[in-house]
């Protein structure tokens, strides 16, 4: 296989062919050689195509390139760094010294920073908004939310009650005259001034004693509806002293 | 002061940051590389960014560079491997090598205002068999060609430049101008 690196072996100037077509020998080359040229027709041939494959390229380089700028190459340099020894106090303004673009970096990322705050913020409030329309869980314990709704005058009904009997409200909620306990009162009343009426004697008292205990006979056989009803109210009253006084 | 150091020891101060010394480099050899990756590519948008990106490695590489190897070496290493990476890319982008080829043969200059169109249109003919030919060369020959056409390096500097003996400088010359002959005078033949 012909191997185009080998030099034309049929002369021995073929070497100094290049070296003679771009004129890089030296005066004694040159001279010996320009003789060979004229007794070796093949080594003056390959010279004459050498030539002109080069003035094709000179000829390419000149139409399309020499005509051409040179870029200008722009390196992205870091941040220079300089070798003075500076003093305290310039390496000090320095470091507080911010660059245009590390300024507008700055900037940027505080005005990110306070939109993200802002959207944040809205965000929560939008949520806090929606929570108000919700029905609002009442942070009051039940006993004292009692004690609100509840007024002193206002009954408080039995049946309540017997619902929660164990319920501790019935221990801390505020002592209340039942409704029956007023009933009876006023049934007693009744019958009291039907005494007074009647009679000023022992015995009519004795009578109101007795159709007490008929009355309590009465109350025991009526269902209870709470352990409150169990208690006997041996207290004295008020209008057994009205119904002692006018007897007297 | 940088103007009067040489290439190594502007690397030495480019390594230690100074941008002053790293420009000096580039002011020295923007044009010869530009003008390789001209030759190399015959495009000029893309040797433009041939030789943009060769500085910008050869910068990024600094503190690879080892004295031992002259600093015009290894800016051209850099310079030949960025033409072949913008070559393969070129290539993968488009269909086909041959629609590459056709497009670069459609680049437009403007020739001298003294031409008839008819001498234009020959001159044309004739810069586009040369820049074919060239660019079907093998890289190692077309280097040697470039190097010696575009740059006019002597063999004894494109011989320190790639590393190479003087002879194999001569021997690749040699071959690539037989090569360009028996290419040109083909076409030549065809045209007539």
């Amino acid at each position: 296989m012909l191997n185009n690196n080998h030099y034309n072996p049929s002369c021995a100037f073929a070497e100094q062919i290049v070296s003679y077509l771009y004129n890089e020998t030296n005066a004694k080359e040159k001279a010996a050689f320009d003789v060979h040229l004229n007794s070796c027709s093949t080594c003056a041939e390959e010279l004459a195509g050498f030539g002109f494959v080069r003035s094709s390229i000179v000829e390419w380089k000149r139409e399309e390139f020499s005509s051409l700028e040179t870029p200008s190459i722009e390196i992205p340099y870091p941040t220079a760094i300089s070798t003075e020894k500076q003093s305290w106090f310039g390496e000090l303004r320095q470091l507080f010294t911010l660059s245009r673009a590390w300024s507008m970096a700055l900037a940027a990322i505080v005005v990110c920073v306070g939109l993200t705050f802002l959207v944040f913020n809205f965000s929560n409030n939008t949520e806090v908004a929606e929570d108000k329309n919700k029905p609002t869980e009442s942070v009051v314990s039940p006993i004292v939310e009692k004690r609100v709704e509840q007024p002193i005058d206002n009954i408080p009904d039995e049946t309540s009650n017997q619902q929660q009997p164990n319920s501790p409200d019935t221990e801390i909620a505020p002592r209340v005259v039942p409704k029956n306990r007023i009933v009876k009162a006023s049934n007693n009343l009744t019958k009291k001034n039907n005494v007074k009426q009647n009679s000023n004697s022992l015995e009519n008292v004795r009578k109101i004693k007795d159709d007490k205990n008929t009355l309590a006979e009465q109350k025991q056989s009526v269902p209870k509806l709470n352990s409150l009803e169990e208690e006997e109210d041996n207290s004295l009253r008020l209008a057994d002293l009205f119904a002692e006084d006018g007897g007297k | 002061m940088v103007k009067n150091l040489t290439d190594e020891q502007l690397v030495e101060l480019a390594v230690k940051e100074n941008p002053d010394a790293f420009g000096e480099i580039v002011k020295r050899w923007e044009r010869k590389i530009f003008a390789l990756c001209f030759g190399m590519l015959s495009r000029e948008d893309e040797a433009k960014d041939a030789a943009q990106e060769t500085f910008i490695a050869a910068y990024r590489n600094l503190s690879k560079f080892r004295g031992d190897a002259k600093v015009s070496s290894w800016l051209h290493r850099i310079a030949v491997n960025q033409c072949l990476t913008t070559k393969r890319r070129a290539k993968t982008r488009s269909e086909s090598f041959l629609d590459d080829e056709a497009g670069a043969d459609e680049k437009v200059f403007v020739a001298p205002a003294h031409l008839s169109p008819a001498k234009m249109t020959e001159q044309n003919e004739r810069l586009t068999i040369v820049r074919q030919a060239v660019n079907s060369l093998p890289v190692d020959l077309r280097e040697v060609v470039v190097m010696k056409e575009f740059e006019c390096m002597t063999f004894q500097e494109i011989s320190d430049t790639l590393s190479l003996p003087l002879s194999t400088v001569k021997s690749r010359l040699y071959t690539a101008l037989k090569q360009l002959r028996s290419k040109l005078e083909r076409v030549s033949m065809e045209v007539v």
